[in-house]
């Protein structure tokens, strides 16, 4: 009788985690991906002039700041030191909500000059819609990593929880890295 | 003291690759002020941008190394 292990050939556990991770995430991007040649198809090179280029570059640098966050979080861990990792996961928490509020801010004017149902509403509000519900679904997970980080989970040595985390907070990062020209830059 | 010294150098290479990644923010935002058509080069620093966190922030190479132990 064989037994079942845990160690695939020259594959171990954590690489058929990451593995299984960054393939989510291919098949996430390809959703970002259709939104944004959906854009150009749809626009073109256009943008509108009513977009509040002042809470766009802020609402990107919060987002890239708390890139910087989730990365000391997860070094942190990697590193045993659970204090850090605990205050670099909260300030990510915060700065991921300042980020959703921005784009509330951004939706409430946007609504005003192009409401859903016109041709650049559409495409902004599906493109930001669906990052802010990344940006949702980050938080809630980043919000399960602090907690469980004050009650003593993860170390050193026990870090996939953060890591995969941490990985899918800086692919959201990426994605607004090609949202946001695409939206408010381009011309 | 390896410990000490490889938790500063990933402390220090967070801040190089933020401060990269706030710069090109910066001329991104710039050219897309100033420079008309803006399109190709913000393009370009897009997929610069992208780059850098992948790769320092995501670590990706991490995919093709297998003796990484941790749970």
């Amino acid at each position: 009788m064989t037994t079942v292990s845990l160690q695939h050939g020259r594959y171990n556990r954590l690489s058929i985690n990451r593995l299984g991770l960054w393939l989510f995430i291919l098949s996430e991007s390809g959703i970002f991906a259709a939104l944004l040649f959906a854009r150009f198809y749809l626009l073109g090179f256009e943008r509108a002039s009513e977009l509040n280029q002042t809470i766009g570059l802020i609402i990107t640098s919060i987002l890239l700041i708390s890139s910087l966050t989730a990365y000391r979080a997860e070094s942190a861990i990697a590193q045993g030191d659970r204090k850090a990792f605990l205050r670099n996961t909260l300030a990510t928490i915060l700065l991921g909500a300042v980020f959703v509020i921005g784009v509330g801010i951004e939706w409430s004017q946007a609504f005003v000059h192009f409401p859903p149902n016109q041709l650049f509403g559409t495409v902004f509000f599906s493109m930001t819609g669906m990052h802010a519900f990344h940006v949702l679904t980050g938080l809630i997970m980043l919000a399960l990593l602090y907690l469980n980080g004050r009650q003593g989970a993860y170390s050193a040595e026990d870090h996939w929880g953060p890591e995969a985390v941490v990985k899918y907070w800086h692919f959201v990062d990426v994605v607004w890295v090609f949202f946001y020209p695409a939206l408010y830059l381009v011309s | 003291m390896k410990e000490a010294t490889d938790k500063s150098f990933r402390k220090r290479l967070g801040w190089i690759i933020f401060i990269a990644l706030a710069v090109l923010t910066i001329i991104e935002f710039l050219v897309g002020a100033l420079v008309h058509p803006a399109t190709p080069y913000l393009v370009l620093t897009a997929i610069v941008k992208a780059g850098l966190i992948v790769y320092y922030f995501m670590h990706i190479a991490q995919l093709w190394r297998k003796d990484d132990k941790h749970k």
